[in-house]
C-alpha cells in the first residue's frame, strides 16, 4: 500500500484540519470521448483537499468542476437539521494523490471558498485508506 | 429549473417500483426514459456518456432506503462560523 506521511503545523492541523494535495480531472471515460471526437481535455486542477471523516461523501469546489467543465449526473440527497428535502448537484470526479487515481467517483459540488480547498475527501473515498491522525506528532498519514 | 430536475422527479417516482427488480443496481436516466440498468457506476456513467456525450443524464443507485448524505461542516456552515 502506497503511504504519504506530511507534517502539518499544530496550529493549522487545530484550525484548518488535515489537508493534502490532490489534484481533480476529468474522469477517464470522459477523456477517451473527448480524444476520439479531437476536443481539448481540460487539464486537471491542482490544489489542497480537506480530509473531514464527518462527511459520507466528498465535494469538489463549483469553481474546478466548472473549469473542468464536467457535467452533473446526479441529484444528491443531504441530511440537513432545516429541510429534509434538502438537494444538491451531483458530479463525475477523478481523484489523483500522487500516483494513486480514484477513477471515477460521485461528489457533491459545493462552494468550497471559504474552507480554501478544492475539494473535501470524505468518507467514501476514506473507506478505501487507512487514516492516522497523529496530533502529539503533528503529523497526518494517508494510506491507501 | 434545475439541472436533471425532470429526471430526478422521473426516478423519484419510479423508486419503489425499481426496487423490486433493480435493488442495488445503477439506472441511466434521460428525460423521463429509463435508458439501462447496470451493475456498476462505472458501467451506467460509461454507457450514459458514449449515448449521450457532453450531454446531461442521470446516474442513480436504486438503493433499499432513501440513502442521505452527511457533510455537517457544509450544511452547517461550521467552518469559519462567527461565534
Amino acid at each position: 500500500m502506497p503511504r504519504y506521511e506530511w507534517e502539518v503545523p499544530p496550529e493549522e492541523l487545530r484550525e484548518r484540519g488535515p489537508l493534502c494535495n490532490i489534484e481533480i480531472s476529468v474522469p477517464q471515460v470522459m477523456i477517451d470521448l473527448l480524444a476520439e471526437s479531437d476536443q481539448p481535455i481540460p487539464d486537471s486542477i491542482p490544489g489542497p483537499a480537506l480530509i473531514d471523516t464527518g462527511a459520507s461523501i466528498s465535494a469538489v469546489d463549483m469553481a474546478v468542476l466548472e473549469a473542468l467543465q464536467i457535467n452533473q449526473v446526479d441529484v444528491i440527497e443531504l441530511a440537513t437539521p432545516s429541510n429534509p428535502q434538502a438537494i444538491g448537484p451531483g458530479f463525475p470526479a477523478r481523484f489523483i494523490f500522487r500516483d494513486k487515481v480514484i477513477e471515477l467517483s460521485i461528489v457533491l459540488g459545493a462552494d468550497l471558498r471559504p474552507f480554501n480547498a478544492i475539494a473535501i475527501i470524505g468518507r467514501d473515498i476514506l473507506s478505501n485508506c487507512l487514516l492516522i491522525y497523529f496530533g502529539t506528532r503533528e503529523r497526518v498519514l494517508l494510506s491507501y | 429549473m434545475m439541472e436533471l430536475e425532470v429526471e430526478y422527479k422521473f426516478f423519484k417516482s419510479k423508486r419503489r417500483e425499481w426496487l423490486e427488480r433493480y435493488r442495488d443496481k445503477y439506472v441511466l436516466v434521460k428525460g423521463e426514459e429509463l435508458i439501462d440498468v447496470f451493475s456498476s457506476l462505472n458501467d451506467a456513467y460509461r454507457d450514459g456518456v458514449r449515448r449521450f456525450g457532453t450531454q446531461p443524464f442521470l446516474v442513480k443507485k436504486v438503493a433499499g432506503e432513501e440513502i442521505k448524505e452527511k457533510i455537517p461542516v457544509l450544511v452547517l456552515g461550521l467552518v469559519h462560523a462567527k461565534v
